[in-house]
């Protein structure tokens, strides 16, 4: 039911940038306090800071999956 | 004229003004509450002054030199004898009393504090935060401060901190002791700038104390003009009044404090000078009573005017009036083609074109410009209203003048000239909830008072007949022309973004006519299919077929006629009987459509093939052909089918739902039998045998079978009545061929109307365990629980029509609360929506260039142009390539997928009930077997 989430590290977050010709502050956001950002550090056993990226990858309805990126930020 | 954009702005921002820059901005200092002199000349320094701007002709203004119109007007300032609050800023006032210190002005956290709070709105800045999430975070950093304060002493120097509070709407209290403005403003004085920045204020822009006023800028005369009335005495503003107001007290509170009057009473008017300022800022402030006019009226300040619906924002900036529109009712034309628009000539006369004279429309424009603005004859003829020339003076054309400019014009000129035939305007009925509500259609200017439109662009305006009324705009530059034909003339919306198919489509008679054309492939005669044919335009007569010496035409010939010559489909009809196995070519019914080479072979062209909302032919020959043969198609079916329905004429009447007596006995004994079984489950429910189902209470048991038994009843009734509806039936070709209506409204015609429901339940509201008193108390039987067992034609008894009344009321408030509620729903979706951009990388963004979607709809697919929501249609290509061959391969490709169902999937499918599958299968046929 919860879709994949990956946090991206910082050579992947480039590249993702430089391919999508944005900045980090252009990304939708999702905040630290979500359950799925909480889930993944304890999953990971690590902190998730502030401006992280993470992908996020759903089930669609018209495509197979559906490819996401989020930039972490704090609330 | 023409303007080009002489400045472009970068960025706006709102700040407090500052005492200093009121008085800077100010053209003169008012003292005096009085505002004309005996003479009626605006007394110096008073609120009328002739600095401030002019609104009445003759007079110069004194600051600008300008006469009416000409002078913007200029602002004045008022000094206040004593400092007041801004109404408008109490809350932000609230928050820096709590968060600062009594005694230094410090913000009551440590500097640590302070450098983590500001680096995180730096990092909150940086990541693209807007506004509105940086003032919450501020808000956050003064709640911190404030909840400090009241616990610990200054970390600055040491002194404890009161609670403040605040009393609506302007007095603040510091335990207790009431804070005059004077030290609100003096406190808020000795806030150092740094400490204002982590609290979101940019101390450049704004200080603190400004938020208490020493200062009112007086607003020029040209924004609160008075009036004179009939009678010659003349009538202020509701703003001059305030400013009155304000200044006599002012005068009053200044003389007081100077001549060392009673603290008592200089309380006492300053207070008086806070409320006529607060009113004039916002009159409908909680706390206190409005200001009156001397007639009881609220009086409307600067809050009322920019406020609500009628305000400045929502009425004069949001919503637009324009020029060039006209609005009348509308009515149907099947002769013009969905893309026309007819135009009364009425309204031809006054909407005009600009249309620049050059060398080679000189001559033709004379001749307009000589026909004047009301050109006589019998033929229409565009006029012209108006010449605008070179230097931009507007001569407006008459009868006398009109030879005379008409050899005047040279090169250069612009002439309004009338509507004519063939000109792009845009056509609108609200309300406009998506974007075919507003296409481009082609003028036909024709005689009457209404415009005509084609009967297939009802449903994307959702109009009818009935006294709608519509609006049309006439475009003024060429850019606009050009943008509306090519992306909004009505062909190019006949398929839907909403579900991908086609919304533009035939209706009502339009279907009933192509189905009698084709149902069971009538023949006509010479005479008949002469008179179809001269409905279309073109001679498109084809080939008769001769037998026995006579010459006759097959309906499904003449349909084939406008169908494009290598057109392919095959699908169900609507009156298809979902047979357990489809019989396809074999159909009995004649429901299976095929066409090959553009020749209808088989099958009943009705609602799925050319209807709004599921045409199939429509929506293929949209998708296949374009846009210009989609419109040819639906102008040749819409003239095909008139011609078709008035070969033999069309119409139904209560005659239509008779049955025979027999049949009316038949559903009598099914609904009193019903009714003894439903006596018997309340008897059986009352001695307690009735069997309890799992989940639910002995009476809600009772009402589920009860129910159940009844619905039966009611489908067993129409289907006895249907039994003696057959196909010939006016009524019942229009339901079973998708036009209009169902053979459930049939059938509660001629058989039963059922049981009557409010919230899905049998009626039981009403009386004391009862309905109404005309039944015993208590009574749980079908009749006294709304029951109908009459049908509309046999007519209801009183005690059914008041049910029927009942269940028909629900039917009402639903619909009136569902469009209230899905208008702000749509109104709030929209303001959400309306600025997002899909870019050529395929995202979708907003205006700051954020990413609000990855890949357009996930898939980057336009519904418009997809077929059922993918891409392309594999199973067309591959029949395109590989011809009847593949029908064959596909049918046989199925059969095997059928066998391999008989696995988990099969046992899945069964579990699920029957309803459910009928729902999930694709409407489109598979294809046919050869
Ligand atoms: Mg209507
Ligand atoms: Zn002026
Ligand atoms: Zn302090
Ligand atoms: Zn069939």
């Amino acid at each position: 039911m919860v879709p994949v989430h990956e946090l991206l590290s910082d050579d992947e977050t480039d590249k993702v940038l430089k391919r999508l010709k944005i900045t980090r502050d252009q990304l939708p956001k999702i905040k630290e306090s979500d359950a799925a950002i909480k889930t993944l550090k304890i999953a990971m056993n690590m902190d998730i800071p502030e401006k992280s990226v993470v992908r996020i990858i759903r089930d669609s309805q018209t495509s197979e999956t559906a490819e996401v990126y989020r930039l972490v930020i704090r609330g | 004229m023409m303007s080009g954009v002489s400045k472009r702005i970068g960025s706006i921002r709102f700040t407090c003004l500052s005492p200093d820059e009121i008085r800077k901005m100010s053209a003169i200092k008012i003292i005096t509450a009085d505002t004309y002199n005996d003479d009626g000349f605006p007394i110096d320094q008073g609120l009328m002054d002739t600095h401030l701007g002019v609104i009445e002709p003759g007079l110069m203004c004194k600051t600008c030199g300008h006469k009416v119109d000409e002078c913007p007007g200029h602002f004045g300032n008022i000094d206040l004898a004593m400092p007041v609050i801004h109404v408008g800023y109490v809350k932000e006032i609230k928050k820096l009393l709590q968060a600062t210190c009594k005694s230094c002005g410090r913000l009551v956290l440590t500097e640590e504090d302070v450098r983590e709070y500001v680096s995180r709105q730096e990092t909150m800045e940086s990541l693209g935060s807007d506004a509105i999430e940086l003032r919450e975070f501020s808000k956050e950093t003064a709640k911190a401060a404030a909840e400090k304060a009241l616990k610990e002493v200054c970390p600055h120097c040491g002194v404890e901190q009161q609670k403040i509070t605040l009393d609506k709407p302007t007095t603040f209290r510091e335990d207790g002791h009431k804070l005059t403005p004077k030290e609100v403003r003096e406190r808020l004085e000795r806030i150092p700038d740094n400490d204002l920045i982590p609290l979101g204020i940019d101390p450049a822009a704004c200080r603190p104390e400004w938020m208490v006023l020493t200062a009112l800028p007086v607003p020029p005369v040209t924004v609160r003009p008075s009036i004179t009335l009939e009678s010659g005495d003349r009538s202020e503003d509701d703003l001059t009044h305030k400013l009155v107001d304000v200044l006599r007290i002012n005068q009053r509170l200044r003389e007081n404090r100077d001549a060392g009057a009673p603290q008592l009473i200089v309380e006492d008017l300053w207070e008086l000078l806070q409320y006529h300022v607060t009113t004039y800022y916002d009159n409908q402030t909680s706390g206190i009573p409005p200001a009156r006019h001397r007639s009881g009226r609220p009086l409307k300040t600067l809050v009322q005017r920019l406020k609500g619906k009628e305000g400045r924002f929502r009425s004069n900036l949001s919503g637009k009036r324009v020029n060039f529109s006209a609005r009348t009712v509308v009515s149907p034309d099947p002769w013009l083609s969905i893309n026309q628009v007819g135009v009364p000539t009425f309204a031809a006369r006054e909407l005009t074109v600009p249309v620049m004279v050059t060398k080679d429309n000189l001559e033709v424009l004379r001749n307009m410009v000589k026909r004047g603005p009301e050109p006589a004859g019998e033929v229409y003829a565009p006029g012209v209203n108006y010449i605008i020339r070179v230097d931009g003076r507007r001569i407006r054309v008459t009868d006398k003048n009109a030879e005379t400019v008409a050899e005047g014009l040279e090169i250069g000129y612009k002439v309004e000239r009338h509507l004519m035939d063939g000109d792009v305007v845009l056509f609108n009925r609200q309300p406009s909830l998506h974007r075919m509500s507003m296409m481009a259609h082609v003028v036909k200017v024709m005689p009457g008072k209404t415009f005509r439109l084609n009967l297939c662009v009802c449903p994307p305006y959702n109009a009818d007949f009935d006294g709608d009324e519509m609006n049309l705009h006439v475009l003024q530059s060429e850019e606009a022309r050009a943008e509306a034909h090519i992306l909004m003339k009505v062909q190019e919306h006949i398929l839907s973004p909403r579900f991908g198919g086609p919304i533009i489509g035939a209706i009502h008679d339009h279907i009933t006519g192509v189905f009698q054309l084709t149902y069971r492939n009538p023949h006509f005669d010479k005479a008949q299919t002469l008179f179809i044919v001269s409905k279309m335009g073109e001679n498109k007569l084809p080939e008769p077929i001769v037998e026995n010496g006579r010459e006759y035409w097959t309906g499904k010939d003449l349909f084939s006629t406008i169908l494009p010559k290598d057109f392919n489909a095959q699908f169900k009809s609507h009156i298809c009987q979902k047979c357990q196995k489809c019989e396809k070519e074999g159909c009995q019914y004649d429901a299976y459509v095929k066409i090959r080479d553009g020749k209808l072979l088989m099958g009943t062209i009705d609602d799925n093939a050319i209807g709004s909302g599921a045409g199939k032919i429509l929506d293929k020959i949209a998708r296949d052909y374009g846009a210009d043969r989609a419109r040819e198609f639906l102008d040749d079916v819409t003239r095909l089918a008139i011609g078709a329905i008035m070969v033999r004429g069309f119409s139904t009447g209560i005659d239509d739902e008779d049955i025979p007596e027999e049949a009316k006995r038949q559903i009598d004994d099914k609904i009193n039998n019903t009714f003894h079984d439903v006596d018997q489950l309340v008897a059986s429910f009352r001695d307690g045998t009735l069997d309890q189902m799992p989940g639910r209470s002995l009476e809600e048991t009772l009402e589920v079978e009860a129910m159940k038994k009844l619905g039966e009843a009611r489908d067993e009734a129409g289907r006895i009545a249907g039994k003696h509806l057959g196909l010939e039936n006016a009524a019942v070709q229009m339901a079973k061929s998708g036009a209009r209506g169902s053979m459930l409204n049939l059938s509660q015609m001629a058989g039963c109307i059922g049981q009557q429901a409010v919230r899905g339940e049998r009626l039981s509201r009403g009386y004391w365990n009862r309905t109404l008193p005309h039944f015993q108390k208590g009574d749980l039987g079908a009749q006294a629980k709304g029951f109908v067992k009459n049908s509309y034609k046999s007519g209801l008894t009183p005690t059914e029509f008041f049910f029927h009344s009942m269940g028909g009321r629900e039917g009402l408030v639903d619909t009136a609360v569902r469009t209230s509620r899905s208008g702000y729903m749509q109104r709030r979706l929209i303001n959400a929506l309306e600025d997002l951009k899909l870019k050529q990388d395929g995202t979708v963004r907003n205006t700051a260039d954020s990413i609000i979607q990855f890949h357009y709809g996930e898939d980057g697919i336009d519904p418009t142009r997809s077929v059922q929501g993918e891409a392309i249609d594999l199973d067309d290509v591959l029949r395109d390539v590989l011809g009847e061959h593949y029908a064959d391969l596909l049918s046989r490709a199925d059969d095997r997928k059928i066998s391999l169902y008989a696995t988990v999937e099969k046992d899945l499918m069964e579990a699920s009930t029957d309803d459910d599958d009928d729902q999930d299968e694709s409407d489109y046929d598979g294809g046919g077997d050869e």
